[in-house]
């Protein structure tokens, strides 16, 4: 079956459309693949081939719960909160999930951080990304990941909510304790950030 | 990237039909279920606060100055702890039921704890008006020895003959008399006929009194005050079978005093005029 114009097609209307042509989820699939695979990477220190594993896990169970999604929701929002819990759910499975061990932090996002700050002091940035890198490192799991959804990832409070199936009155509070914990650990690196 | 790429590895597995989609129908079957759940948390939690409300409303407050205990005794004794602490299970689990519906996720725990609250409340005032709270109670108490339902509670607050109060339903009346019988099925020939302050045609069968006085002889108990102890919440179909139950367990069938007696006393007046001194 084909159909005139797909990859033009909303999400809601890919998610139609595949209970019609399954072949039509693959659309949907292409077009999340590599954002996916980077956020795994973000929020879990798991190798490429292991984020690989997850993604496809993730996007078979998004298939399997297709009846399920709710029109009202962003279908982005609801792939993140799969993808996230799939992550989590690995990292369980494995029985471990190292401290200090996090993946790759988007270097964009780091040179967003720096060229944000009124630095006072000179300081190589190549260094100052590795402070904050260690900052983040330090952080606890749930305050890091929600830093990075809101930082890294772009989502508003909303959109976190749905993604963590959390009040946005806790979103916004999470968001808040977690900045001033970055703030402190990097405070304790000599380094002061307005974020 | 590696070879593999998850996404044709997904599409092939689709494809070949190794994994197929859910039907809508369970999603919707899945809904039903939860609401029922959640329907039937507002149900029970409306109950156990109904049965909150009539202990409480049957706790004789007012009658704290003839209760044998102290405040704070009197208080352990009309706690209905189990009801309270059913109650707050059952908001747990109202908790655990709107976290798990579709948009339930985006309200706050004390919100959903308010709205089930106020839900509970309303639905078991309702409940407590209709008499359930009575019929629950009663039943709780014929199925499970240890609880203690309103009726024990009050019997263990008041029911003491040796320290001259006992807590019942009246079976029989008469002009200077009254036959009362607690809930531990005593029977109690009440002596009233110099109690003037009590309006004589307000006593009749059925109705529920504290009486306060001195046992005299045994079955017998002269009354220096009678306080109207009715059941707030009461549901009518059981009062009126309990008194059914009464009257079929009395088989003694008295008269008067003077019948009951035989021979009267001398000493009879005297009597009756030492038993209230104390109570004067």
């Amino acid at each position: 079956m084909t159909f005139d114009n797909i990859h033009d097609k909303t999400d809601k209307e890919l998610v139609k459309l595949t209970q019609k042509d399954p072949a039509v989820f693959g659309v949907l699939m292409t077009r999340y693949e590599n954002r996916m695979l980077v956020y795994i990477r973000r929020i879990s220190s798991v190798t490429t081939e292991e984020a690989e594993d997850i993604l496809q896990d993730s996007f078979l169970k998004a298939y399997k719960n297709l009846n399920s999604f709710d029109s009202s929701l962003s279908f982005s929002s609801w792939l993140y909160r799969i993808v996230h819990n799939e992550t989590i759910s690995a990292w369980r499975k494995n029985k471990s999930r190292p401290q200090g061990n996090m993946a790759q932090v988007d270097d964009e996002f780091l040179e967003r951080i720096v060229d944000s700050q009124d630095i006072v002091e000179e300081m190589d940035r190549e260094i100052l990304k590795k402070v904050m890198m260690g900052a983040m490192v330090d952080m606890d799991d749930k305050y890091r990941e929600i830093l990075i959804l809101k930082y890294i990832e772009d989502k508003n409070y909303d959109e976190i909510s749905d993604i963590l199936k959390k009040p946005a009155g806790t979103v916004a509070t999470h968001i808040s304790r977690a900045k001033k914990q970055f703030r402190d650990l990097c405070e304790k690196k000599d380094i002061n950030f307005l974020i | 990237m590696t070879e593999k790429n998850p996404t044709q590895s997904a599409m092939d597995k689709i494809l070949q039909g190794e994994v197929k989609q859910i039907p809508r129908w369970h999603f919707v079957v899945k809904n039903i279920v939860l609401w029922s759940v959640g329907f039937l948390c507002i149900v029970a939690g409306a109950l156990t606060v109904s049965l909150v409300i009539f202990t409480f409303a049957n706790s004789a407050f007012v009658l704290r100055d003839i209760s044998k205990h102290n405040f704070f005794q009197h208080i352990m004794i009309v706690l209905p702890l189990l009801w309270i602490i059913i109650t707050i299970l059952f908001a747990a689990l109202f908790d655990i039921f709107v976290r798990h519906t579709k948009k339930g996720y985006k309200y706050s725990l004390w919100l959903i704890v308010l709205v089930n609250m106020f839900l509970s409340v309303i639905v078991g005032i309702m409940f407590y008006f209709f008499g359930i709270s009575h019929v629950v109670d009663d039943m709780m108490n014929t199925h499970f020895r240890s609880y203690h339902s309103v009726e024990k509670r009050q019997a263990q607050l008041f029911n003491n003959p040796g320290k001259g109060v006992i807590i019942g339903h009246v079976t029989k009346c008469g002009d200077e008399y009254f036959t009362l019988v607690t809930s531990d099925n005593t029977q109690w020939h009440v002596i009233r006929e110099h109690i003037t302050e009590f309006k004589q045609n307000k006593i009749s069968d059925g109705q529920r009194f504290v009486v306060i006085g001195k046992v005299i002889d045994q079955g017998v108990f002269v009354a220096c005050d009678i306080r109207m102890r009715g059941m707030s919440g009461s549901n009518r179909q059981l009062q009126r079978k309990r008194m059914e139950q009464v009257h079929e367990n009395n088989f003694v069938d008295v008269d008067s005093h003077k019948v009951r007696f035989g021979q009267i006393p001398q000493n009879m007046d005297v009597m009756i005029q030492e038993a209230c001194v104390h109570v004067q």
